[in-house]
């Protein structure tokens, strides 16, 4: 190169130094004679520049050795013209804490005073080496953002809708290593649920279209099988022209997610299913007995509809006698922390049951009352035995000292007819015998009525009477008796049959007992039942019957039976035998 | 008990007949027994004096309060008798003893004294 004397030389360095990029000269003596503002700019700290020996201004910016490599670089093409090719290089500098890149060139020239010199032009790569490396440095920010996410991000291309990028994150979630659904198509779609195909099919076309698509779809594991569940969110990406060129995507495992809601809601249906199955009337209040929910079950009950029991509707279910009571409990409520009580509720058809109410609070973390559970137990059947039950005890406990009453009184009249302690003996054990029958017979009667055939049978069996064969004849249908006419009739029949075994028709070797009985009839049931007792074919000892037994027998018949019982009786001692007649109204006057 | 004229009203002729032949044993006179609550109030008009009574409270199917109201209206001391522990008694007899079946003579003549004092 050769700048010739004809180009004017004031033009020459105008243009050097306008040019838009690194140049500038040196002499023949490494003197700095000209240079581009941007040599200058590389050259800031090396003032002033022109004048300035090439070997100085590059050991002031460069550091050792890359200084010495770059004034051998001029020395040889001083020397020899060879042209000089750097190639890109980074180097730090000596006077600046940066590192700088450059490629630069070096040509041997002839200069106005026809010597050599060297043209220095260079390139500063810095910018875009620094550009380059932000641009690494960001894709690589991503991978790592992407590939450490445990959500699966994907990039496809909009207009093929083949997968460009798919994060390690898939394989985790799949069971299927990143390189197969890159290189397989429909390897994506081979993976979902069948159900959910058609669904996850329309994804990309959808979002190449430009819409933002959230969808929830089921994939069985390439490895295991395990059906898991995706919840997926794909986007468009746009490019400066705002068209769609690509598809990007979000996929996010929620099977744990799922299946704990799907507990939840298991464990809501159970508890429901039991909240309406329980045979219970539930409700849930708030205070002082103001209901906030009811269950199906008080409905059914009460004929309410569901806002008919809210509040106090409930109370309106509520005997009208009941109703004070239970608002006083519930007033107590609050500090029993807690409610139990009986009271009598109204069912749809008009009948009033027994229920035990009862109630328990739900406490917050500082034990205040946030609502309250409840619930109505039909007791109504406990109630009513528990009635019976006390009717029952009642009655016993009269029976037994009425009962200990008839003992002692027997005692004292057995005792007025003994004769011996041995003869007391024997008859009071009989009478107490006899006694302790009507007991067995009174305790059977809550099941089945006693008949006047059960009494006469027990009688009669107790003393033997099936050894006397045709001897004893009873006749009678068996009228039902009512139980306050069983001890006093049962006492009285023993006194005749003891009278005919010691004395009377047993006693005798051809004597005959004939009991029979009939009944008036009145209605469905008896009027009067009356008995007939007959002792015949013997010859009574008159005058030898001890008085004592015989009169206690009569009393009982001719004074006790007409006494508790309004009977009328009869009681014939004669030669021909014994006739008792005892005539029974049925029927309370 | 000389010559007092004394009602027995109990249900249970066994019971009763015991009392009349207690109280008789100790010089009253008795007026009935009465089984039922129809035959006490019968002899309450018709038997004329009445120094004291023992009421049997249950009668059957009848409680003998009517016959109780009657003997206080009249001023006749009384006692009832019961076989029950917790018998329910109206506020109106709150006063009147309440005895254990069978009833004693002694018990009747405190239940006099009561009235004296």
């Amino acid at each position: 190169l050769h700048i010739s004397s004809a180009v004017n030389v004031e033009t020459f360095h105008r243009l050097i130094r306008n040019a838009p990029f690194g140049i500038y000269f040196i002499n023949a003596d490494y003197t700095i004679v000209e240079a581009s503002r941007n040599a200058h700019e590389a050259f800031a700290s090396v003032v002033p520049l022109i004048g300035c020996d090439v070997r100085t201004a590059l050991s002031t910016i460069w550091q050792e050795p890359f200084a010495s490599l770059a004034i051998d670089a001029f020395a040889r093409t001083l020397r020899t013209g060879e042209p000089y090719i750097s190639g890109e290089m980074v180097e730090p500098r000596a006077d600046l804490p940066v590192t700088e890149a450059y490629d630069w060139r070096l040509e041997r020239i002839v200069m106005p005073d026809d010597r050599y010199g060297v043209v220095c032009y260079f390139y500063d790569l810095t910018e875009r080496l620094r550009a380059e490396q932000a641009l690494a440095d960001s894709e690589t920010m991503f991978r790592q953002f992407a590939d450490n996410s445990t959500d699966a991000l994907w990039v496809a291309n909009a207009s093929t809708g083949r997968l460009e990028y798919v994060s390690r994150a898939f394989s985790k979630i799949w069971g299927e290593p990143v390189r197969h659904v890159l290189m397989e198509p429909g390897r994506w779609n081979d993976l979902v649920h069948p159900d959910d195909r058609a669904a996850v099919r329309e994804l990309i076309p959808r979002i190449s279209a430009g819409e933002t698509v959230i969808l929830t779809y089921r994939i069985a594991r390439a490895d295991t099988g395990e059906l898991r569940w995706i919840h997926e969110t794909g986007f468009p990406i746009y490019d400066t022209s705002g068209q769609v060129v690509r598809a990007g995507g979000i996929a996010q495992d929620m099977t744990d997610r799922i299946r704990a809601q799907s507990a939840v809601q298991e464990s809501r249906q159970v508890l429901d299913a039991l909240l309406q199955g329980i045979p219970q009337l539930v409700w849930r209040s708030g205070d002082n007995g103001k209901w906030v929910w009811v269950s199906r079950q008080w409905q059914t009950y009460t004929g309410q509809y569901e806002d008919q029991g809210l509040g106090h509707g409930w109370l309106e279910a509520v005997h009208p006698d009941d109703r004070c009571m239970v608002m006083k409990d519930w007033q107590h409520a609050s500090e029993d922390r807690g409610l139990d009580l009986r009271l009598r509720l109204r069912h749809r058809m008009g009948e009033y049951r027994w229920f035990q109410m009862r109630a328990s609070a739900f406490l917050d973390s500082e034990g205040r009352i946030l609502e309250w559970l409840g619930t109505c137990t039909d007791v109504d059947d406990l109630q009513r035995l528990q009635e019976k039950q006390e009717v029952m005890v009642e009655e016993l406990q009269h029976r037994t000292r009425n009962l200990l009453g008839v003992v002692r009184s027997k005692a004292t009249q057995t005792r007025a007819s003994s004769r011996s302690l041995d003869d007391f003996g024997e008859r009071f054990n009989n009478r107490l015998n006899a006694l302790s029958r009507v007991q067995g017979l009174l305790s059977r009667s809550q099941r089945t009525a006693i008949t006047i055939s059960d009494l006469v049978s027990a009688e009669l069996e107790a003393f033997g009477a099936h050894l006397f064969g045709k001897r004893v004849k009873v006749e009678g249908p068996p009228v039902p008796l009512r139980a306050r006419h069983v001890q006093t009739l049962a006492l009285a029949l023993h006194e005749l049959a003891t009278n005919a075994r010691k004395y009377g028709a047993l006693a005798h070797d051809d004597g005959e007992l004939a009991i029979g009985w009939s009944a008036g009839k009145a209605g469905s049931g008896y009027s009067f039942l009356r008995i007939d007792w007959e002792e015949t074919g013997f010859v009574p000892f008159l005058k030898e019957q001890p008085v004592g037994t015989g009169g206690y027998g009569r009393k009982l018949i001719e004074r006790a039976l007409p006494y508790s019982l309004g009977a009328r009786t009869s009681y014939q001692l004669d030669s021909k035998g014994v006739r008792c007649s005892i005539e029974l109204p049925l029927i309370d006057g | 008990m000389n010559g007092k004229h004394v009602l027995i009203v109990e249900d249970e002729f066994l019971i009763a007949d015991e009392m009349v032949t207690i109280f008789a044993r100790e010089g009253a006179s008795i007026i009935g027994p009465a089984p039922t609550l129809d035959a006490a109030l019968e002899l309450l008009q018709s038997a004329g004096k009445i120094d004291a009574a023992i009421l049997d409270i249950r009668l059957q199917k009848h409680l003998s309060f009517p016959v109780a109201r009657k003997l206080l209206e009249r001023g006749i001391p009384f006692i009832f008798a019961t076989g029950y522990d917790d018998e329910f008694i109206p506020e109106e007899f709150h006063d009147i003893r309440l005895c254990e079946k069978p009833v004693e003579p002694r018990e009747l003549l405190a239940a006099l004294e009561d009235r004296r004092a």
